[in-house]
């Protein structure tokens, strides 16, 4: 069936190559951020597409993350961006808002969406619109290390009398070994606690609800591992978490996918959901991020970039994603045939219990105030529903003034009013130098 | 001149003009004196909350003060050492103590950050206090700060009082032997106002770069706990590129730090004449 559309495709490819015989090929420019097995991967699939479709030609441009967001904001409202990129979901509100990137509602076969698993897609829904097709999804799981844990645990109580045992233990470097470890100051690694005592981060009206007992109780439960029971250390950065674990000295670790590739060789690795919290009795419910195809709003041929996005989540390309670059792709069909790679079987049966993170705008102004309170709870210097108090009020600020951003948009002003200013700006600067000049 | 312009005017117009907008999905909008009254009247913030303009620029204060002294005391202790005729391997004391000067600061502050780590630093092995969170309390970060930053600043104090301790001319201090005079006396009454001249500017520099020493705290401290270590260059920074994109706000922060800086200048010249003659 596989080779029978590939087949398919590449004689509609060979069609399409003839009609447009002794024309110059379409040419779609791909911005990512991957880096080792999947780069390797997406520029495989990215050589089929471009073998099996003479009329179109993908080139492929990675971007460092750090600079990634930034970059897309800077070049795409100026026509000099990529037709295609792929991005986490989490930008998606913001991005569809400011015109960034194009709904794909107009151009989505029947039944295309079926290919992927559902909450995959749901993160890409934003005002009653798709804005991506996915490619992977991410979401926190929990590492052990073989040597110090025979059998990963269950639950929270199994997880603290591990990490009792292993008290007092030493690492072949001579250091104490710490139970669990994870960026607990960081709300991407606490979404997990919060979720599993029933904790929301948004009311149904779009509001911040942070102050809320639940959410107070996933952060005293959190306070309680991390100071009174001491299964980590308090202060933990993704270098700290990646070194410890490398060194033995960290038996257990929440993190993310992207983990994998920087466990050293030699540790000796298992991979579980994360446990199930006593005090609940629910599994911890860690944020999911769907990363996805996204269509630039300025793509100079809109259907070819949308040809090269649909093509490149079929099965087909999905499956080199999973096995050359150890994706857990967003295609459900290739969970279920043969063998699946353990780690992505564990990263597939985590989805299962797993939250989207929102992908409004009004999101992003949450991570900065709850990580804030986070620590504060961690170092000791408030309590939980002190600490999240703070937040709350401080993220309803923030929205609040966002929201006069968007009132401000729709009066108008914009760049013709920049310009004016920043000229008045270098007069007034050139005057003021010169009364400073006479002055002096 | 052109290059003046290109480099210094142009960027500064630029940064003053934005001060005066608010940006919001891709586009500004002016909304005139806003960003200034929102930051001096510390809009949304208590006026002792860490994330207030009042706090900051009281942290910023005490960094500046903290620091600019210890520099100068360290640095000017070191150069009357080694301006001892009779030391030996001065050479090699001197090329060692401008090491922290030559090794880029950045670079410094992320060795600082992991010397000062709880778990596995240095300088907790050293002290016995393994598992102490540096990053825990305001003072201790700060402290972490002070010391990370006093490596980094003291040799050019001590590379401008060597200078200008060699220019002071020997048979001052044989008179003041032949009048008896006692060590504290020649220090107090011949070099101090003979170092002088080249100690003011060097501290009013000195002042101006550690009032805006991004690097020690972004790194070392990392503005450890939720801000309460970062100084007022750091939160314009954090305000345009951490907090959602408030390019104008920051702007408007950075305007305000360089009126205070302009203002410190032009006071301290006028007291201290830093920029006439020594002998004028």
């Amino acid at each position: 069936m596989a080779r029978a559309l590939a087949i398919a495709a590449g004689l509609c490819g060979w069609l399409l190559g003839a009609a447009a015989s002794g024309a110059e090929p379409i040419a779609v420019e791909l911005w990512h951020s991957y880096r080792g097995a999947e780069r390797e991967a997406l520029e495989r699939t990215l050589q089929d597409f471009n073998t099996t479709h003479a009329s179109l030609r993908v080139a492929a441009t990675f971007v460092p993350s750090q600079s990634y967001a930034d970059k897309l904001n800077m070049t795409v409202p100026r026509g000099n961006g990529p037709d295609v990129f792929i991005f986490a979901h989490d930008r998606v509100g913001a991005w569809a808002d400011s015109g960034l990137i194009a709904p794909l509602d107009g151009r989505l076969a029947p039944g295309l969406l079926d290919r992927f698993l559902a909450k995959t897609v749901d993160p890409l829904r934003y005002r009653r619109q798709v804005w991506g097709l996915p490619v992977a999804f991410k979401s926190a799981v929990l590492y052990y290390n073989r040597a110090l844990v025979p059998a990963p645990p269950l639950d929270t109580r199994e997880l603290v009398a591990l990490a009792e045992e292993l008290r007092g233990r030493t690492a072949a470097d001579g250091e104490p070994v710490f139970g669990l470890v994870w960026q607990a100051s960081l709300l991407y690694m606490h979404a997990g606690f919060l979720y599993g005592f029933k904790g929301r981060l948004f009311d149904a009206r779009q509001d911040p609800a942070l102050d809320s007992p639940e959410n107070a109780a996933s952060l005293e439960f959190v306070r309680h591992l991390v100071r009174d029971l001491k299964l980590g250390p308090e202060d933990v950065d993704s270098i700290k978490v990646t070194s410890l674990f490398n060194a033995g000295r960290a038996a257990m670790v929440i993190n993310g996918p992207w983990f994998r590739a920087e466990i050293a060789e030699g540790v000796d690795y298992g991979v579980a959901l994360l446990p199930v919290l006593e005090p609940t009795g629910l599994r911890a419910r860690p944020f999911v991020g769907s990363e996805a195809f996204m269509l630039s709003a300025k793509a100079k041929h809109p259907e070819a970039a949308y040809q090269v996005m649909e093509w490149l989540t079929r099965d087909e390309a999905a499956r080199v994603r999973m096995q050359v670059g150890l994706q857990s792709v967003a295609n459900h069909a290739l969970y279920t045939e043969g063998h699946v790679d353990p780690v992505l079987a564990v990263f597939r049966e985590q989805l299962e219990f797993a939250e989207p993170m929102l992908n409004t705008p009004e999101m992003g102004m949450l991570w900065g105030p709850v990580g804030n309170a986070l620590t504060d709870v961690i170092i000791g210097r408030a309590t939980p529903a002190q600490a999240l108090a703070v937040a709350q009020q401080q993220v309803a600020f923030q929205i609040q003034e966002f929201r006069k951003g968007a009132a401000l948009a729709r009066q108008g002003g914009g760049e013709a009013a920049f310009v004016q200013a920043v000229t008045w700006g270098l007069g007034g600067a050139l005057l003021a130098l010169l009364a400073v000049a006479a002055v002096l | 001149m052109i290059g003046t312009a290109v480099l210094i005017f142009i960027p500064f117009a630029v940064g003053l003009g934005l001060s005066f907008f608010s940006y919001y999905q891709g586009d500004y909008y002016y909304v005139g004196f806003k960003n200034f009254v929102d930051i001096l009247s510390s809009r949304g913030y208590g006026l002792t909350d860490t994330f207030s303009f009042y706090y900051k620029l009281f942290i910023t204060v005490l960094w500046t003060a903290a620091n600019v002294l210890l520099h100068l005391g360290i640095g000017l202790g070191l150069a009357l050492l080694l301006k001892d005729p009779l030391l030996r391997l001065k050479g090699l004391y001197r090329a060692l103590l401008i090491i922290p000067w030559a090794v880029p600061s950045y670079i410094t502050a992320i060795v600082w950050r992991g010397m000062f780590d709880a778990e596995s630093g240095v300088i907790n092995h050293m002290l016995g206090l393994e598992g102490f969170n540096w990053w825990g309390s305001t003072w201790s970060a700060f402290l972490a700060n002070l010391v990370a930053n006093c490596w980094l600043g003291f040799p050019f104090m001590m590379v401008v009082s060597l200078g200008a301790l060699q220019s002071i001319p020997q048979e001052l201090y044989e008179a003041a032997d032949v009048d008896g005079a006692t060590r504290w006396q020649k220090f107090r009454f011949i070099t101090l106002p003979l170092l002088k001249p080249a100690l003011f500017p060097a501290v009013i520099l000195g002042v101006i770069w550690t009032f805006n020493m991004f690097n020690v705290i972004y790194l070392v401290s990392r503005g450890a706990p939720n801000g309460g270590t970062d100084i007022l260059v750091v939160e314009a920074f954090r305000w345009a590129f951490e907090r959602g994109d408030r390019y104008g706000y920051a702007a408007a922060y950075s305007t305000l730090i360089f009126l205070i800086l302009f203002l410190y200048t032009i006071i301290t010249n006028r007291i201290t004449r830093a920029t006439e003659g020594a002998f004028d």
